[in-house]
């Protein structure tokens, strides 16, 4: 192995372990039988788990971020869609809209939390999860799923939708027979990182909260006042339900590539 | 074969006997009221929660609290004189911008005190906490904290002379097991004591650079310096520190874990605060939020809170719901005045204190 080789070797390795080594490090700390969060290790227990899922608070929390990740990825993502299909004619002032459209992006966290608060206090809206919450998740997920959907749509084949329209199919038969099969990968893909970006979503969600708890929200409540010894097995099973999330949007637009690929 | 014979009499009666069955037991008067309040979490969590709940009857929807600047800075906030129901934070810092500089620029109620029975059961030592304009009160004392020295008694003896005095966190005898508080007022308010200042918060700019000065030589002592209360409670119970600034609810969550926590009580003088209740100008439920504030200076209440939260209740049932050695554990010394405590107070120059701060964090 030549002197360069090792070295890239040794960055990579060292890339990996700086960024999968605190995700391990966590799950090892799940299983730690000490009323501690950290070392030493002192023994194996499944019992911080059994803890996680006997508290009603959390499991409600953990239930309530999967009912909002997915009310907000279905929001968003259809808006999305319908932008980028209308994006792709020349529309007045179409730059100037789409840098607006991704206004949410270049905003500092916490600076969209205080204008959500004040927005939403003008308007005298009353904190809820399913008023101002999905509201200020809909804002921050719907230009990511917009930067998803607008390259599949844009570079799509329109002489394809033509041929349809020429064959005599109205605009809603082209859109469904023709567009949406197409597209359907990138709109599920879209879906799946809205829902995780929303399920992970804290420092808007915390300006705009009332009395419920997304997840994060309650994680951040245990992390300030106690650090309960079950704070890894949370941490846990948070990253499962994200990762099994990603892994399902994978496996969903592999099997669809290779659907259209034997089509 | 005998049949069933009803006249219409009969049918009628035996109908209004069905329906009656399945009406409701109680009216909709009775059913709880869910009120959103913004109040310390471990104020109403747990047993107290449910106290509060069923004296009450509401349902309590509880926002998380981050400090007691948020909660002010939230009622400023446009809406946000009807965004909650219930608001509470600490009385030194938020007495000026919650009733505003004169009469009538109030952004809370005027409280209706026959509506909270149980304001006659505030302490004495408490009532200079009221908020009050025009005879008319405001905000509503209901709990007590004080910070003070925190430490590791199986590393730290309980009569050690460091630990009667403040000195504890800076000396060097245990140097490099010691946790500061990452709070510029707190910490340095804490070594002005410490070097002779009885009233910290009041310290012109050669005592202010004098405390500076103490600290930046002190700080190679320091272990670790944290921000939140859980922090602090992993760094003493993994070892990490021996001594550490530290409020209430880390002695109680420290003994709840059943760690062998010392609470020192030291002579310059603990640092207190008071907790405040307010109820915004605007709350759609004012009538129950009356009803919560009573629930929260009410006997069950008052004999639970230093048990679950490490808070001390301002009301006169608590003395008579713990037993003399509870009360000396918990700290109620502070109320009734066998122990030294001084006022945590907003300094007016706080922008020295915070440049102070970060030079001190930088030496």
């Amino acid at each position: 192995m030549t002197p360069a080789r090792r070295l890239l070797t040794a960055y990579a390795g060292l890339f990996y372990f700086f960024l999968y080594g605190p995700i391990a490090f966590l799950t090892v700390l799940s299983f730690n039988d000490s009323n501690l969060v950290g070392l030493p290790l002192r023994g194996f227990t499944f019992k911080w788990y059994t803890i996680v899922t006997a508290t009603p608070e959390l499991m409600h929390a953990i239930a309530d971020s999967i009912e909002l990740g997915m009310a907000t990825a279905a929001i968003a993502t259809g808006i999305a869609l319908m932008m980028a299909i209308g994006f792709r004619r020349d529309v007045p002032l179409k730059s100037l809209i789409m840098k607006l459209l991704l206004l949410p992006i270049v905003i500092p966290g916490i600076v969209g939390g205080v204008l959500l608060t004040i927005f939403f206090g003008y308007f005298d809206i009353s904190n809820g999860l399913w008023t101002t919450v999905l509201a200020a998740h809909i804002t921050w997920t719907l230009p990511f799923a917009f930067l998803t959907l607008f390259p599949r749509l844009h570079n799509f084949d329109r002489s394809l939708e033509e041929a349809a329209m020429d064959l005599g199919a109205p605009p809603a038969m082209v859109f469904r027979r023709v567009l949406l099969p197409l597209i359907r990968p990138g709109i599920i893909s879209t879906l799946l990182f809205a829902f995780t970006l929303s399920f992970d979503e804290f420092i808007r969600t915390m300006f705009v909260i009332g009395g419920e708890s997304t997840i994060p929200v309650y994680l951040w409540n245990l992390i300030s006042s106690q650090m309960p010894p079950f704070l890894p097995a949370v941490g846990v099973v948070i990253m499962s339900i994200s990762v099994v999330v990603s892994v399902l949007g994978f496996v969903i637009s592999q099997r669809f590539d290779t659907m259209r690929k034997r089509a | 074969m005998p049949y069933l014979s009803l006249d219409r009499r009969q049918l009628l009666g035996a109908a209004a006997s069905l329906t009656a069955l399945g009406l409701p037991t109680r009216s909709d008067a009775d059913e709880p009221t869910a009120i959103d309040t913004l109040l310390v979490n471990a104020v109403v969590s747990g047993p107290l929660k449910a106290i509060i709940q069923k004296e009450a009857n509401c349902i309590l929807q509880d926002a998380p609290f981050q400090t007691s600047t948020d909660v002010v800075a939230r009622l400023n906030a446009p809406g946000g004189t009807s965004r909650f129901d219930l608001m509470g934070s600490s009385f030194e810092f938020s007495q000026t911008p919650i009733l505003g500089v004169k009469p009538g620029t109030e952004k809370v109620l005027a409280l209706d005190l026959s509506l909270i029975p149980n304001y006659s059961q505030i302490v004495d030592a408490a009532l200079p906490g009221i908020g009050k304009r025009d005879d008319k009160v405001y905000m509503i004392p209901y709990c007590w904290g004080f910070d003070s020295v925190v430490f590791n008694r199986d590393h730290v003896p309980e009569d050690d002379p460091y630990t009667q005095s403040w000195g504890a966190l800076f000396e060097d005898k245990y140097a490099g097991h010691i946790g500061w508080y990452d709070v510029a007022v707190l910490s340095m308010c804490a070594a002005g004591l410490y070097l002779g200042h009885p009233e910290p918060y009041k310290m012109d700019k050669p005592e202010l650079e004098e405390v500076i000065r103490f600290l930046s030589l002190k700080k190679k002592n320091v272990r670790a310096f944290y921000t939140t209360f859980a922090q602090c409670i992993n760094l003493l119970q993994a070892g990490e520190i021996y001594i550490g600034y530290g409020a209430l609810p880390i002695r109680a969550e420290l003994k709840q874990k059943g760690f062998n926590v010392g609470y020192a009580s030291p002579k310059e003088g603990v640092m207190s605060l008071t907790n405040e209740l307010y109820i915004p100008k605007d709350a759609k439920n004012p009538r129950v939020a009356h009803a919560v504030i009573n629930a929260m200076l009410g006997a069950e209440y008052a004999g639970q809170l230093s048990k679950v939260s490490g808070y001390l209740s301002t009301s006169k049932h608590a003395p008579e719901m713990l037993t003399p050695e509870e009360r000396m554990t918990y700290g109620y010394g502070v109320l009734e005045g066998t122990v030294k405590h001084v006022g945590e107070y907003f300094p007016t120059n706080i922008n020295a204190w915070i440049e102070g701060w970060a030079r001190v964090k930088s030496a």
